[in-house]
């Protein structure tokens, strides 16, 4: 009775300031302010994710139905900044499994603006009664999304890994063979 | 319990002549031992034997002698069920440890009532994870199993008595009331994970425990009644480290109150066998250590004081060597019998009568023998994997050199004795540190064999086996000096005359995938092909590749290996051959697993997108579905192996003549593909690729494919 208390009221605590984003479709010209990143991340999991929080120059909450998409990626838009991913709702949004860097997760995210930003693919396993939460970096994958699905975003914004970490430096070798051809 | 006896498969390896050009079957090679181990009962008197075979893990029991086995525990393998441990608590008591239904762990009890040439059996199940420590065989009923305490979280050394545990109602409730009973000799022990135990007293006398930050090893003091620390390593990353990542240390035995026998490469080179004074924390004497080669494991006699025997793999070949000249004696007149160059007594009745044999080496997979010391007898078993026996396997001739740091690089060639010269393929291991290459029967390499291919696997720096200067040498060698072993040992091979030098191919998993895609950059022109499964070909990408990777720890492991990533990003950056793809030339296979953590798919997907884009070579992706670093079942060693095959024919075919059995193996095999194909289950349903895989199998003669080419809505064949 008393966890149902505390849940109810974080609810509350975070419906005051947490922003809804929702998921573009190809039909939309998606097109930010000028302060504003592209933001793209896949679901990838077999645990029902509801939603992501992230938190940072303001907070945001992902929701994504994967029922209602053809395909498993979330394109949306935020501020440019740097962020923590500290919340993955699971099976709906009254459970949730607690994120935040430590050391031993770094859950940051550098979202650049005008660009778009490939943060990860969001994976969870279910282990025992646990689960096992990470950001693979699938860039392949996403570029091929991208490439099919969202021409002409990735034609007028550079694609970037936002995923704060180690450097890595694909895209920017992908651009180097196209300079090459 | 009545059982019902069934005749054991003793007699085969008789009636068939083998023929070393006849085809292995995809699915009859890539299967799982079918016979696992056995086990002597103390009195020498009747053999327990562990079975896999059509999907349950079987043991079964019989009179020593004789030819007639019963069935006395089956459990099928499915939702991670299997047998975890098993073996004779005394003379007509054995027991079980298992995982069964709803993932629940059980140790089943077996009694066994002995009536002339017969027995039955009585047995119950008690739930919870346990594993034998010590039999006890001295004291009747009683044995010492270390059981989880899930409440606790940690391990009880429990003595077992189990005369409490018969004639009862077995519940739960029972259960627990009479294991509370049992004395629990590691109470006030936590962390506890491995117990060592007095075969005399059967007193716990030493411990290995382990922490959060650091392992330790203690032995109890009986004049203190406290455990004294004798060794701790720290695992913590920020505090000083003690040991490095290559030392090993493993206790054996406790020798008396100030001295343990253990195996430990401790401010030496080779793993030796070596007297420890815990009191002055360092080795006194080395009781063995061989001139080349670490010891793998060794056995001591506290009632004789000495060392009995020794493992170690002697240019490629486990080998169990005895210390006194009589049992030297005897393992090479049985080395001589079975005519196998491995041959280990895996377990012995107590009284010394009886023995259980294990004998293997390249060309065979494994054979288990019975041997009577009275009678001097020795009795075939069964063979580890009885469905191979019509076919012939190869031994491998051993190669060496000499590299830039002088030291000397150990392969194996397996050419399969052909008269002609064979295209071959060249095979590096994955790691790189800490792994080794073996001279003895391996599934991939005796498969590429048969379907015509000499092999050559190499023992590179950074190596496991011949000391840790050796492995050490192989750290931060990614692209340099590994690659250099193996291009000298290649060298080597392809100047010999059974080898065909313009038809050799590089193929390997992990590291060896890695080390596959950069040998073709760096020698250019030695290969005609190049083939990676589990690879890596972004170095920094091992780094980045998920957020768990950013901490310590993780971090720590990568570049102990690979190099530093905050001070080496350029270096690791020009050793990335996904960096360097402009210099690929030659056809590349490659395989990933989508559940791969170690090397992340996400590698073989930038190879494969890179290739693509420059469109110089041509490049075929599999992506497994439901792999990580390797596959969950045999299916996905099958499509990889005949894939593997099909392109290494493409590319550098043997030109073999083909019989009509063979072309009937090889339409299976497509068959097979096609079927994956079809499913979809291990990789992506593939329309084309199933229809192509079914028609070569149709056209080579397999008349299910006709099947599932109409259900493709196919009939132009």
């Amino acid at each position: 009775m008393k966890k149902y208390v505390v849940l109810s009221l974080l609810i509350l605590l975070l419906s005051g300031c947490v922003s809804k984003l929702s998921n573009f479709t190809n039909e939309q010209k998606l097109a930010p302010d000028s302060n504003m990143g592209v933001v793209v991340i896949a679901y990838d999991s077999d645990t029902a994710i509801h939603s992501l929080v992230f938190s940072g120059p303001s907070t945001f909450e992902l929701e994504h139905n994967l029922y209602d998409n053809k395909h498993n990626y979330v394109v949306t838009s935020f501020p440019a900044g740097t962020y923590d991913i500290t919340k993955a709702k699971i099976y709906s949004k009254y459970y949730y499994i607690s994120l935040g860097s430590d050391e031993d997760a770094n859950w940051k995210i550098n979202i650049k603006p005008n660009k778009v930003n490939y943060i990860g693919h969001f994976n969870i396993d279910q282990i025992g009664s646990g689960y096992k939460v990470q950001i693979k970096n699938s860039t392949t994958l996403a570029l091929e999304f991208l490439q099919e699905n969202y021409q002409d975003l990735i034609k007028r914004y550079e694609l970037v890994y936002s995923k704060d970490g180690p450097d890595d430096e694909f895209l920017a070798f992908l651009d180097s063979l196209k300079g090459e051809e | 319990m009545k059982l019902k006896f069934a005749s054991l498969l003793f007699v085969l390896l008789v009636t068939f002549t083998a023929n070393s050009s006849e085809f292995i079957p995809a699915n009859q090679m890539f299967v799982s031992d079918q016979y696992q181990s056995f086990a002597i009962s103390p009195d020498g008197e009747t053999l327990l034997g562990k079975s896999f075979i059509d999907g349950y893990q079987q043991l079964f029991a019989f009179s020593a002698g004789s030819k007639q086995a019963a069935e006395v525990f089956k459990i099928t393998t499915s939702d991670r069920k299997r047998i975890l441990d098993y073996d004779w608590l005394d003379k007509d008591t054995a027991y079980v440890s298992f995982l069964g239904t709803f993932n629940t762990y059980y140790i089943r009890i077996i009694d066994f009532t002995f009536k002339d040439n017969d027995f039955e059996i009585d047995y119950y199940d008690v739930r919870g994870l346990g594993v034998l420590v010590n039999p006890m065989l001295g004291v009747e009923d009683k044995a010492l199993l270390a059981k989880l305490n899930a409440k606790d979280k940690k391990l009880d050394l429990l003595e077992l008595d189990l005369s409490k545990l018969r004639n009862i109602k077995h519940n739960s409730k029972n259960h627990k009331k009479i294991f509370s009973t049992f004395r629990n000799l590691s109470e006030d022990l936590e962390d506890t994970y491995k117990f060592y135990v007095s075969d005399s007293t059967y007193e716990l006398e030493m411990i290995g425990q382990s922490y959060d930050d650091y392992n330790t090893y203690s032995v109890y003091d009986s004049k203190t009644g406290s455990w004294k620390e004798f060794f701790r390593v720290n695992k913590n990353t920020s505090e000083e480290k003690n040991y490095s990542k290559l030392d090993v240390f493993t206790p054996i035995t406790k020798v008396d109150d100030r001295h343990i026998v253990a195996l430990s490469n401790i401010n030496r080179d080779k793993v030796a066998v070596v007297l420890f004074d815990i009191e002055a924390k360092k080795d006194v004497k080395t009781l063995y250590e061989s001139e080349y080669y670490d010891v793998k494991s060794a056995a001591y006699s506290r009632k004789q004081k000495k060392l009995i025997s020794v493992s170690y793999a002697d240019r490629g070949l486990n080998k169990q060597k005895f210390l006194d000249k009589g049992s030297n004696d005897f393992q090479s007149e049985l080395v001589k019998k079975i005519g196998l160059e491995s041959v280990f007594i895996i377990d012995r009745s107590v009284t010394g009568s009886d023995y259980v044999i294990f004998a293997h080496d390249a060309s065979n997979p494994g054979r288990f023998y019975h041997y009577n010391v009275a009678s001097n007898k020795l009795r075939f078993l069964q063979s580890s994997m009885p469905d191979l026996y019509p076919y012939t396997f190869t031994k491998a001739n051993i190669l060496t050199t000499t590299n830039d740091l002088g030291n000397k690089v150990e392969g194996f060639l397996y050419t399969g004795g052909s008269t002609k010269k064979m295209p071959m393929v060249v095979m590096p291991h994955g790691g790189p540190i800490g792994v080794q290459d073996l001279n003895e029967f391996d599934r991939e390499v005796q498969f590429l064999v048969n379907r015509g291919f000499a092999v050559l696997t190499i023992n590179f720096r950074g190596s496991s086996g011949y000391g840790k200067k050796y492995m050490s040498a192989g750290r931060e060698q990614f692209g340099k000096g590994i690659e250099a072993d193996i291009n000298k040992l290649v060298n080597k091979a392809i100047s010999l005359t059974a080898i065909d030098s313009d038809k050799v191919c590089i193929y390997g998993k992990s590291y060896g995938g890695y080390s596959a895609i950069t040998s073709t950059i760096l020698y250019p022109g030695t290969y005609k092909c190049a083939i990676s499964g589990f690879g890596v070909f972004d170095l920094p990408l091992l780094y980045s590749a998920s957020n768990l990777h950013h901490s310590e720890d993780v971090k720590d492991a990568i570049s102990f290996v690979v190099g530093d990533i905050d001070t080496k990003y350029a270096e690791l950056k020009e050793n990335s051959p996904l960096y360097k793809a402009n210099k690929i030339n030659v056809p590349t296979l490659l395989f990933a697993g989508r559940n791969d953590e170690i090397a992340h798919p996400e590698h073989s997907r930038r190879l494969n997108y890179v290739l693509n884009t420059i469109g110089k070579v041509d490049v075929e992706y599999h992506e497994y579905l439901h792999s990580g670093h390797g596959h969950p079942n045999w299916v996905g060693d099958r499509h990889q192996l005949i894939t593997i095959v099909s392109f290494l024919n493409k590319h550098i075919n043997p030109g073999l003549s083909l019989t009509e059995k063979n072309k009937s193996v090889i339409s299976d095999d497509y068959y097979l593909l096609g079927l994956i194909y079809y499913d979809g289950h291990y990789l992506k349903k593939d329309h084309d690729k199933a229809e192509k895989y079914f028609r070569l199998a149709h056209s080579n003669g397999n008349e299910n494919a006709a099947k599932y080419l109409r259900r493709l809505g196919i009939y132009d064949f």
